[in-house]
């Protein structure tokens, strides 16, 4: 168990560095300067060349490898030619924006896709299992920021709904703790500021949430419906365990198993894409950042976001296989074996 | 000896197939019956058919457990039987367990969905295991299916099936998937537990080989219908089916050459296009014009038409 | 032992067996039908000039003279839909294909390079595949500047990884089979053994895989489109259209919701395209719609 933990952890690791290594020789294919970039589009040829050297761009390329691995360790992401702050203080402050979305996107996908598998798969080739299979792959296709501006539209604008723009209504004021707005609202004592929070969160949630629930139900109805016609759950019924028993004791475990790494992949898709999401919901977030960091040519600042989000999906795959581990033990043993 | 169960005229259709057409059985407390056929006989399926585990089958005539109808039944009435007075062990061990749950979970699960206590139930499985010839059994209830050996896992299946002492075992082929000197260990172990327990037992088997030093009753099916049914030592030593007389003749025996084995010629009737009249009369050596017309009754021990019944 | 499982629980199926639907099959063959037609013909067809703005002309609603309003730019919206049929599944064919055809030369080599050209170019697909797509695909696009050019690129190197690890696993399966064995044995080099015997046998899992890939190439080169390293104006390309359209689409709904419906259409029948080319490939994975 050890051994496999410290094999998964190495090999974590090198697909860090390996991601870092990426991104360095994308910087390196950049046209133009990088120093003219990184100073930004006003930049006085004295602060070029401040940078040039800041950045050592004299040196050779080993050289200029090895200290941008160093600036990386030290949270050294370069500085935003559009903020003229460090890219980490600004990826730092948004975040918590970014993670709540995430996290509530998240929530709301599993949660859905499990519902409505279980309600379906009990009576597969129903109507309503149809009709939501047919669904499914249809929100697979949907280009998120058009679904998010529909929605807007429909939801907000002509029904009225729910909010459309922003983190908070104008008039409501909450102040800075964690940076997430909800939890500020409860450490404030607020909950009209978190419910209204809340219900900024949901269209840009459900945008997100969306395809990734279809993906998510489609994995879980057919392992469900594959372990529901498995031989041990004829047996589980010939000891007298009842439908339901059946279901949450045996067939709920055994489909998780393979929803599990989806929904790990799922949460680095989810956090890729903020980016054509939060923009549209007038939210300040990593995503908003990364679209104006292009648009702008702000390149440090994307590469910084982009090194983020790729941080964030290796981590969460890392934590998934950990997850795995504990779920299936057969995938211990066979793990422990090719350790 | 009392009836424990009865079947009688049970038909068992799958869409618009017939699988078992006519069934009849009668087991008594104690008794061990085999039930052979070739695959497609239908013996599964009306082993099967006893607790209703198929679910898009239809069943029509009587099953009755102590007189009490399991055939229409409330699924709810029926769940009480199913693991606490009727025990079934299946054919394939390692596909018959929860891969993601220790199997002694698995062996207790009978007791702890009918309220037992963890520790007893546990404790229970644990003699279960012991009983079934499996060492050390207190460490084997934390084993996942798969970090046991083929015959140690059909010993807990059968653990499994037992532990709520039923007065009815169903075993399903439950020698087929292990292999030879396993089969005849299980096969012990199901025959003792059922002595010590004084319980029924339905064997099903293709492989009358086994069933000779077993049972104490064999009814052979053919096609979805019962076509002899006698106890062991009359059937072997003198079948009156053609059928069962074409089965035994394929059958090794000690003391008599290889050469002496003879296959059965032509091809089993499916349950989809059986034929008309006598089910086996394409096959029979000795069939007559009225065995590809007429279906034979079951008459004292067999269906057949040329076998003369004895008046009584 | 899965002969010996089936009996078990042959009937104790919770599901019928799967119809099948040819009508899907059909409407699914029908629809490529006319999105090929389009890109191919859609110029010829456009009614109006899809590029001509007439600020005159701007957000007008559906009318005989333009069936679909006009877009912000006063440009006939159903001629650009037209003519946008060409960019938009043309870039993605073309990003399937050079991705695809890069997937499989990576596989070869690691397939018959031996051990380290193996491990580090399946270790760099590993690490390109750590990355969502669109993270990836945007990092490129910036590092090779805006265009639909530089989306496309960046798109194959997003998507070529996933392509040469199937490859990879599919060539050497093909490399145990016996007739390659066979023309081991007889002394057939390793180039010829892989364009003649291997590659040929490994196609069609690859190709299936590549009609997979059409939809979700579309969707990300929408998406780069939208943040703007895709696509640029005044090009027609659906995603392109269906990021400037849609914030007026409380003015010209039609012209809003189009292109984006398009583009999921085009994606769920290239989807459902490749299902179906599968299930032909291989009957037991029949599963209806997935």
């Amino acid at each position: 168990m050890r051994r496999f933990l410290l094999g998964r952890t190495l090999s974590t690791a090198v697909t860090l560095v390996g991601l870092a290594t990426a991104v360095f020789f994308l910087m390196k294919l950049l046209p133009g300067d990088q120093a003219t970039m990184a100073a930004g589009r006003n930049a006085s040829p004295e602060q070029i060349a401040l940078f040039r050297e800041r950045l050592g761009l004299d040196e050779p390329l080993p050289v200029q490898y090895l200290s941008y691995l160093g600036r990386l360790l030290h949270g050294d992401f370069g500085q935003s030619a559009v903020t003229l702050q460090p890219v980490v203080t600004d990826l730092r402050n948004l975040m918590p924006s970014t993670v709540e979305l995430v996290v509530v996107a998240t929530v709301l996908s599993i949660a859905g896709a499990v519902l409505l598998a279980l309600v379906t798969a009990t009576r597969a080739q129903g109507r309503a299992d149809t009709a939501l299979r047919v669904a499914a792959v249809a929100a697979g296709g949907i280009p998120v920021f058009w679904l998010a501006f529909l929605l807007q539209w429909l939801v907000g604008t002509e029904l009225r709904w729910l909010p459309v723009a922003g983190q908070l209504s104008t008039d409501t004021v909450v102040p800075v703790r964690t940076g997430f707005v909800t939890a500020d609202a409860l450490l404030a004592g607020d909950p009209a500021a978190f419910g209204d929070a809340l219900l900024h969160l949901v269209l840009p949630a459900i945008v997100l949430a969306l395809p990734a629930a279809a993906g998510l139900f489609r994995t879980l109805r057919a392992s469900m419906l594959s372990a529901l016609e498995s031989d041990y759950v004829a047996v589980a019924r010939a000891k007298g365990v009842s439908m339901r028993g059946v279901v949450t004791g045996h067939v709920l475990r055994n489909a998780a198993i393979p929803s599990v790494s989806l929904a790990g992949l799922q949460i680095g898709w989810t956090f890729a894409g903020v980016v054509l999401v939060e923009s549209v919901f007038g939210r300040q977030g990593i995503g908003s950042y990364l679209t104006t960091a292009v648009t702008q040519k702000d390149t440090q600042a994307v590469f910084g976001a982009v090194l983020l989000i790729g941080a964030i999906t290796v981590l969460v795959n890392f934590a998934v296989d950990c997850a795995q581990l504990g779920l299936d033990p057969r995938v211990r043993r066979a793990q422990l074996a090719a350790a | 000896m009392s009836a424990l169960l009865e079947i009688r005229d049970l038909t068992v259709d799958a869409g618009d197939v017939r699988l078992v057409d006519g069934m009849n059985l009668t087991l008594r407390r104690g008794e061990f019956l085999a039930l052979v056929g070739e695959s497609g006989s239908g013996k599964s399926v009306t082993a099967r058919a006893i607790t209703r585990l198929d679910r898009r089958t239809r069943l029509a005539g009587s099953i009755r457990m102590d007189g009490a109808e399991l055939l229409t039944m409330p699924e709810s009435e029926l769940r009480a039987y199913r693991g606490a007075r009727i025990g079934m062990v299946f054919q394939d061990p390692l596909s018959s367990f929860n891969p993601v749950q220790p199997i002694g979970r698995q062996i207790a699960e009978p007791l702890l969905i009918r309220g037992v206590g963890r520790a007893a139930a546990r404790k229970k499985a644990e003699e279960m295991l012991g009983e079934m010839g499996i060492t050390r059994p207190g460490e084997r209830l934390t084993a996942y299916p798969h970090e046991l050996s083929g015959g140690m896992r059909q010993r807990a299946a059968i653990a499994m099936a037992l532990i709520a002492e039923p007065e009815l075992l169903i075993a399903d082929e439950p020698t087929t998937a292990l292999d030879v000197r396993m089969q005849a260990k299980v096969l012990k172990l199901i025959r003792e537990a059922a002595t010590a327990r004084h319980l029924a037992v339905l064997f099903i088997t293709h492989d009358l080989g086994i069933v000779a030093g077993n049972a104490d009753r064999v009814c052979v099916m053919y096609s979805g219908r019962p076509v002899e049914e006698n106890d062991v030592r009359t059937l072997f030593r003198a079948p009156v089916h053609p059928y069962t007389r074409d089965l035994l003749a394929a059958v090794p025996r000690l003391g008599r050459g290889v050469g002496s084995l003879t296959a059965i010629p032509g091809v089993a009737a499916t349950p989809a296009n059986r034929p008309a009249g006598c089910a086996y009369h394409p096959r029979c050596a000795v069939a007559v014009q009225r065995c590809a017309t007429q279906v034979p009754a079951f008459e004292a021990r067999a269906a057949c038409h040329l076998v003369e019944v004895p008046a009584r | 032992m899965t002969a010996l499982t089936s009996p078990i629980t042959r009937l104790t199926r919770f599901t019928r067996r799967p119809a099948r639907r040819p009508w899907l099959d059909h409407l699914v063959l029908a629809v490529i039908g006319l999105l090929v037609l389009a890109a191919i013909f859609g110029p010829l067809l456009a009614p109006h000039d899809p590029y001509r703005s007439d600020p005159s002309l701007r957000l007008l609603g559906p009318s005989s003279q333009f069936w679909l309003g006009t877009d912000e730019e006063g440009r006939d919206v159903l001629s650009r839909l037209l003519v946008g049929a060409r960019p938009t599944l043309l870039s993605a064919l073309v990003v399937v294909l050079v991705s695809t055809a890069l997937g499989l030369l990576v596989a070869s080599v690691a397939a018959l390079g031996g051990r380290w050209a193996d491990e580090i170019l399946m270790r760099t697909c590993d690490i390109l595949l750590s990355l969502p797509g669109l993270m990836l695909a945007l990092a490129v696009a910036t590092a090779l500047g805006s265009g639909l050019t530089g989306a496309i690129i960046a798109l194959v190197v997003a998507m070529f990884p996933a392509t040469a690890r199937l490859a990879r696993g599919t060539i050497l399966r093909t490399l145990t089979t016996g007739y390659v064995e066979a023309a081991k044995v007889m002394g057939t080099s390793r180039v010829t053994l892989m364009l003649r015997h291997v590659l040929p046998n490994s196609l069609d899992e690859v190709l299936i895989n590549a009609t997979l890939q059409i939809g979700g190439v579309t969707l990300i080169l929408s998406g780069l489109s939208f943040i703007g390293v895709g696509a640029q104006p005044p090009s027609a390309e659906w995603g392109a259209m269906a990021s400037t359209a849609a914030r007026y689409v409380t003015v010209n709904w039609p012209a809003a919701i189009l292109p984006g419906l398009l583009i999921t259409i085009s994606v769920v029948a290239f989807g459902l395209l490749g299902d179906m080319l599968q299930v032909r490939r291989d009957p037991t994975l029949r599963k209806g719609l997935r």
